[in-house]
């Protein structure tokens, strides 16, 4: 084999294992694309069907188009093979060859011209001689692919507990998280229960709920429906109790029914049901009201009023009525149903809410709404002190003006006028004299200490005056100077000097009431 | 030429290489890269431009290293008195013995194998574009003859880069000239110490003569006989084209920093170079590597910067290190 085939055959071989491990590498990828879509369309699309539900169809076509194209793409990258200088290139890469494989297929392509290019290609060869293909592109599984293996698991176990995860996203599965048994038990109390309207009511709803194809409206319905009638059972059997107490009150007159009246306004009907039923055996035997002989419109057993039961009774409480005590214990027993409902029904709503309660814990509400802060009302401040009270915390508001002595005026006040105006108080410090007569008079000494000389020598009457030649000089310094005096003393726009800008801040300082003009 | 013979040539220009390199180490501390740039050049048919600050040695070198080849030598320092008759040389009057009066030329300093210009940036432009045209045309056109230069003829001219006050810098388009421009840098500690020890003691280290003019002139041709493949070529000259900015290869730090690219003369350097670098490698082809190499000295005095550059300190070599860290190697 010539040194030419030897370098053409490696080519090829390393151009067929680099296409192979790109398709690979690119199929992997591409698994990873389209798994992932996958498994974002598993973990949105049911949370979106629910909250936008026109908003779904499009999220599913994207999906699949991503995926699509990710298959083109995938299709037209590995579409053509590796030619033989990509394989060179990438071989000088990957074994750090130096250029040397692409050198020497270059100087074969185009046929050695000189006996330097025939040396390359004879060492080129011995260089491929030398390589190891399974070491320079190794076939091995590509990051990816474990990349993609995760995210399949990861769609498998989100599969697996998708029911789990949209009944809990669902708004009505929410409210039965209770078991199918349970469910069964909860029914079982109720049949057990006494017949009743609300006892009715709420097997209707449990049946409901119970339901496993209902949807999200028809079960939140049925829990209406169930709380409806738990409140109304609830409410019916207040009203019995108060009954009851209000019987009691009435057969407190009598001192026979003293006994029955206490066991009756303390809640204890049964009881109150046996005393009755002494009271029974000991009074004459009374023809019992059947239901045929009931005028009509008449209540139905139990169902009489209590208070008006007690009044008739406490009318005759001189001879004992049999019936009246019959209407007595009808009354009492028609309490029991009621309460005996009220507790099946109380049962059934506490397996309930034990049984909701992951989930009724969740509100709607936001946390601010939880705060009432928003309706507080501002507080007013302490007249005396103006401090304020606020919620975690109080505003001690300092005077704004000094604490004034004698002043009757605002006796009882610390804190001024409530305009918040005060008088305030005479100001200390030293006379001033008028800021115009100030400010000439500096003017004046300024026009003093610019006249010149004539003589050459200082004005005799100081006893200190520059001559000539010394202000010359001093006038030197103060030009040579006059940049650093701009600089660091009058910087500003208004270039005003120095004397007079404190004459003008002393006036202000020292201003005096009596000063005004 | 049979292969054998060509690999005992190779053999010979990489011993050859490395003898000089070995013996102007003795002289010269550290700077191996600057003696290795400065032999490409030789060997590559080009002249080279030492930039230093004073004392690290650029005269030093130059000297060294016309010691070490066997070649006639000459030094011009350059002035701004200096006349470009003082460089090339001047007809003077020569009067026979019969009476009679003749122009003669007298031959300047730059009729020999290595001319050092040394500081050539402190003689006038005039005199600078006498030498710099006898660098281009390796002839001398004086007294209406035209005379060619002895070869190999080889120019090292130095500069110093901070004392600028009364020179004359060298324009844009004569630095082109330069094969290479390289940068002698102030050594380090343990260079220092070794040249304290080496140039205090009573008796300073000697070179001997390793290589002559035919060996010179072969491995010149040793130098031009290494084959490029397209790709390294194409390779080069994206080097080049980005270094363009109105180039459509352009980098992006080439378009915001640079005022003219490199010309072609910079594309020529760097495959010339990065033979004779190739072949200190042990290589009979050229590389991508070799391209990047010598990159940076063939590149960075054809690469003009915009006042934006100098404004924000952006000197060409950062932006060549960036081109060639952005732009593919060959093949790819």
């Amino acid at each position: 084999m010539n040194e030419r085939d030897l370098i053409i055959g490696m080519l090829a071989q390393l151009g067929r294992r680099i296409w192979t491990a790109r398709a690979l590498r690119d199929a992997a990828f591409c698994a990873c694309v389209l798994l992932f879509c996958l498994l974002c369309l598993q973990l949105v699309l049911p949370a979106l069907t629910l909250s936008m539900p026109a908003a779904a169809s499009p999220v599913r076509g994207a999906a699949f188009l991503a995926m699509a194209v990710a298959l083109l793409e995938f299709a037209r990258q590995n579409a053509h093979r590796i030619s033989a200088r990509e394989a060179a290139a990438q071989a000088d890469g990957r074994g750090q060859l130096n250029d040397e494989l692409k050198s020497a297929y270059y100087f074969l392509q185009a046929g050695p011209a000189s006996p330097v290019e025939a040396l390359q290609i004879r060492r080129a060869a011995l260089t491929v001689a030398q390589l190891d293909a399974a070491a320079l592109v190794p076939q091995t599984v590509p990051g990816s692919a474990w990349a993609a293996l995760l995210i399949a698991t990861l769609l498998a176990v989100t599969m697996a507990i998708a029911p789990q995860l949209s009944r809990a996203r669902d708004p009505g599965a929410g409210i039965t998280p209770v078991a199918h048994d349970e469910r069964e038990d909860l029914r079982a109390l109720l049949q057990a229960a006494p017949k009743s309207a609300e006892i009715e009511k709420l097997d209707r709803a449990l049946r409901e709920l119970q339901k496993s194809g209902g949807s999200a409206a028809d079960k939140m319905r049925a829990v209406a429906e169930a709380r409806d009638a738990i409140d109304q059972a609830n409410m019916e059997a207040a009203a019995a109790r108060e009954g009851l107490a209000q019987l009691g009150e009435s057969l407190k007159a009598d001192p026979k029914f003293e006994a029955v009246a206490r066991a009756m306004s303390e809640g204890r009907v049964d009881d109150a049901q046996a005393l009755l039923r002494d009271l029974r055996s000991g009074a004459a035997p009374q023809p019992q009201v059947s239901e045929a002989e009931r005028k009509p419109g008449e209540p139905p057993e139990g169902a009489a009023p209590a208070d008006a039961t007690g009044r008739d009774l406490a009318s005759k409480t001189a001879a004992l009525n049999q019936e009246a005590i019959n209407r007595v214990t009808q009354a009492l027993e028609a309490a029991q149903e009621r309460i005996e409902v009220q507790n099946r029904v109380n049962a059934v709503r506490r397996r309930m809410d034990a049984g909701l309660a992951v989930t009724s814990q969740r509100s709607q509400l936001t946390a601010s709404q939880f705060d009432n802060r928003v309706t507080a009302a501002n507080p007013t401040p302490a007249p005396e002190t103006g401090n304020v009270q606020m919620r975690g915390g109080t505003l001690f508001r300092q005077a704004a003006v000094a604490k004034e002595n004698n002043e009757e005026s605002h006796d009882g006040s610390q804190t001024g006028d409530a305009s918040g105006d005060s008088v305030a108080e005479p100001l200390e410090g030293v006379a001033t004299r008028r800021l115009d007569a100030q400010l000439k008079l500096e003017t004046i000494l300024q026009k003093h200490d610019d006249t010149d000389e004539p003589d050459g020598k200082g004005d005799a009457g100081w006893f200190y005056s520059p001559s000539r030649e010394q202000k010359s000089v001093l006038q030197t310094e103060a030009v040579r100077a006059r940049g650093n005096y701009d600089r660091d003393v009058a910087a500003e726009h208004d270039r005003v000097p120095v004397r007079q800008r404190v004459a003008v801040k002393n006036y202000f300082l020292n201003l005096h009431e009596s000063e005004k003009k | 030429m049979s292969s054998v013979a060509i690999d005992r040539q190779i053999q010979d220009f990489r011993d050859q290489f490395q003898r000089v390199r070995d013996e102007i180490g003795r002289v010269i501390v550290g700077n191996e890269d600057i003696v290795s740039g400065v032999m490409t050049c030789l060997l590559a048919r080009g002249h080279v431009l030492l930039e230093g600050i004073p004392g690290v040695g650029k005269t030093r070198l130059v000297q060294t290293m016309a010691d070490v080849l066997h070649l006639k030598f000459s030094r011009i320092q350059f002035t701004p008195d200096l006349m470009p008759g003082d460089i090339v040389g001047t007809n003077i009057v020569r009067e026979d013995e019969s009476g009679r009066k003749s122009f003669e030329f007298q031959r300047g300093p730059i009729f020999a194998n290595i001319v050092l210009a040394d500081e050539i940036n402190r003689a006038t432009p005039k005199t600078q574009s006498a030498l710099l045209e006898a660098m281009q045309e390796n002839s001398v056109s004086a007294g209406g003859r035209t005379l060619a230069l002895d070869q190999p003829f080889f120019v090292l001219a130095t500069q110093n880069p901070i004392e600028m006050e009364g020179t004359y810098p060298l324009p844009e388009a004569q630095m082109d000239r330069f094969f290479f421009k390289l940068r002698l840098d102030f050594p380090d500690v343990a260079q220092l110490n070794l040249i304290i020890e080496r140039t205090t003691q009573q008796s300073e280290p000697v070179v001997k003569r390793v290589l002559g003019l035919d060996e010179i002139l072969r491995m010149r041709e040793t130098a031009r006989a290494i084959p490029v493949a397209r790709p390294v070529q194409e390779y080069a000259i994206r080097l080049t084209l980005a270094t363009h900015p109105e180039s459509e290869q352009a980098h992006e730090m080439a378009r915001k920093y640079v005022r003219f690219g490199s010309s072609p003369r910079g594309t020529q350097a760097l495959i010339l170079g990065a033979k004779v670098h190739a072949l200190m490698n042990d290589r009979v082809y050229v590389a991508g590597e070799d391209i990047r190499a010598v990159a940076l000295p063939a590149l960075r005095h054809r690469v003009l910067l915009n006042f934006e550059a100098e404004a924000q300190r952006v000197d060409t070599d950062t932006v060549l290190a960036r081109i060639l860290e952005s732009v593919a190697g060959p093949g790819t």
